[in-house]
């Protein structure tokens, strides 16, 4: 669970930790610009990246952001934008 | 030829691509089930297709009426026995009124169609059947998919968008879990939403006299819209939306499928009445089966197979891409052992899925043989690859 106490890597390696579990990649397996679907993504992998931010970060993040989430780099970018980091 | 159809011809490539890619029998070439081998592709849950009620119903009304009446179900009058059955089947739902349909997919669709509208959202669970989506698509509503049975974020998703249709099965079909109905009334009614609830998988299966989930729980007064596909349980040809008396008649003059489609044949009719006979009686055929799922989910999980989150007659064992799945099915198959696969669009590209839908028909014998199977093939198949053997190894 995030606090406003985590240090920025710790936040990183906690939505790595998250993207990874939704999408069932190991994390050695993925790159900061690997791009999901050549690693098998689907929506229903993507639904649940942006359910488990949502609820982690306690941020509301609109629907048609999923097409933005295409790599761990842009979830990173989507979540500063909605939570103002 | 003149001209192409944009994209085509690169989609026909990538399709004759990935039939090469396969390298075994699926899309073509998948050998005969032979006598004594176990058939678990049907979804004929209560084995009704062969019974002699149900044969001599039809057969007897395409002796009497041949194929009936070629024209939309619409406006045929009102002695057409399509009306009979759907009173029957109204009365068996404990619903104001049912609408009958050519399929499962039909309603789905054209229930979503007559009764959503342009831009309105839709929250439709990610798993749900791709009839729910294609009815979304058809309404020109805007789909707002819900990870699967999580309704803390429906929740969250209907307080961004707004009220609107809620779309779930009742039973999954790919992964056998129920819904958590209850839950998904209560928060339709504290939202101002509408609930869709698909029970293709549990009517004849669940509940007293087989007449689903929705009736089990209670809930029959409290669920706007319950379709179905009667291709399962009933063995048929057909399915039905289960609604209001008022939308039962707005329906079939809004819902383009039930205007622009003939009519059900009399002696699918009938043989779904035949069936209906029986699934209200059929507590033992009921019992059974779920003691066949049970078996086999049981044995399947201490052979190191991850069947969860099932708990029901479907069975889904993953071996996540196509390569393993087609491993997986050619070995099964020559075992004697007949599973349905599940590939993509049916399901996303790395979650393919070999189903074993149970019926209540199997014997001891079946089930051993089933189970015989599945450990001859396992270290073969790389079971202990798959990624949710892994998972289930991890937890």
């Amino acid at each position: 669970m995030y606090t406003d106490m985590q240090t920025a890597g710790e936040r990183a390696a906690r939505i790595t930790e998250l993207v990874c579990d939704q999408l069932e990649i190991e994390p050695e397996d993925l790159g900061e610009g690997d791009l999901f679907t050549d690693l098998g993504a689907d929506l229903l992998g993507l639904i649940g990246v942006l359910a488990a931010l949502e609820k982690e970060f306690k941020v509301v993040i609109p629907q048609e952001e999923l097409d933005r989430l295409v790599s761990l780099a842009a979830v990173r970018e989507v979540l500063a934008e909605s939570v103002g980091w | 030829m003149a001209g192409e159809l944009r994209g085509l011809t690169g989609r026909l490539a990538d399709w004759e691509a990935r039939q090469a890619r396969w390298g075994g029998a699926i899309y073509r070439g998948r050998g005969v089930p032979q006598p004594g081998d176990v058939v678990l592709m049907s979804n004929d849950y209560l084995a009704l297709g062969g019974h002699p009620h149900v044969v001599e119903a039809q057969v007897r009304c395409l002796r009497e009426q041949g194929n009936g009446l070629m024209m939309s179900g619409v406006f045929t009058g009102d002695g057409d026995p399509q009306h009979a059955f759907a009173s029957a089947a109204a009365q068996f739902l404990d619903a104001p009124a049912v609408m009958l349909c050519q399929s499962g997919w039909a309603a789905n669709v054209g229930l979503i169609q007559a009764v959503s509208s342009p831009g309105a959202p839709v929250y439709v669970d990610a798993t749900a059947h791709m009839s729910l989506w294609a009815g979304i698509a058809a309404a020109e509503s805007v789909a707002r998919p819900f990870p699967h049975n999580d309704v803390e974020c429906l929740e969250r998703l209907i307080g961004q968008y707004g009220p609107g249709l809620i779309a779930v099965d009742t039973l999954y079909s790919v992964s056998g879990d129920l819904c958590p109905l209850a839950a998904l009334v209560e928060l339709a009614e504290r939202t101002g939403c509408r609930l869709i609830a698909d029970e293709s998988h549990t009517l004849g299966v669940l509940g007293p006299r087989g007449a689903g989930l929705t009736v089990a729980l209670g809930l029959a007064e409290r669920i706007d819209f319950r379709t179905a596909s009667l291709a399962k349980a009933f063995a048929g040809r057909a399915g039905l939306v289960a609604c209001s008396r008022e939308l039962a008649e707005y329906l079939p003059f809004h819902s383009l499928g039930a205007i622009f489609s003939s009519t059900l044949l009399p002696h699918d009719v009938a043989g779904l009445a035949a069936a209906l006979d029986l699934i209200i009686g059929a507590d033992d055929r009921r019992e059974r089966l779920a003691r066949n799922a049970a078996v086999l989910r049981d044995g399947l999980t201490a052979l190191g197979y991850d069947v969860s989150p099932s708990e029901s007659q479907i069975i889904p064992l993953q071996p996540g891409t196509e390569p393993r799945i087609s491993l997986f099915l050619n070995l099964l198959d020559a075992e004697g052992v007949f599973g349905a696969p599940f590939i993509p669009p049916s399901v996303g590209r790395d979650r393919c899925v070999q189903r074993l839908s149970v019926h209540c028909a199997l014997t001891d014998d079946d089930l051993s043989r089933v189970l015989d199977a599945c450990a001859a093939v396992r270290d073969e198949a790389g079971v202990q690859d798959w990624k949710t053997t892994r998972r289930l190894a991890a937890a």
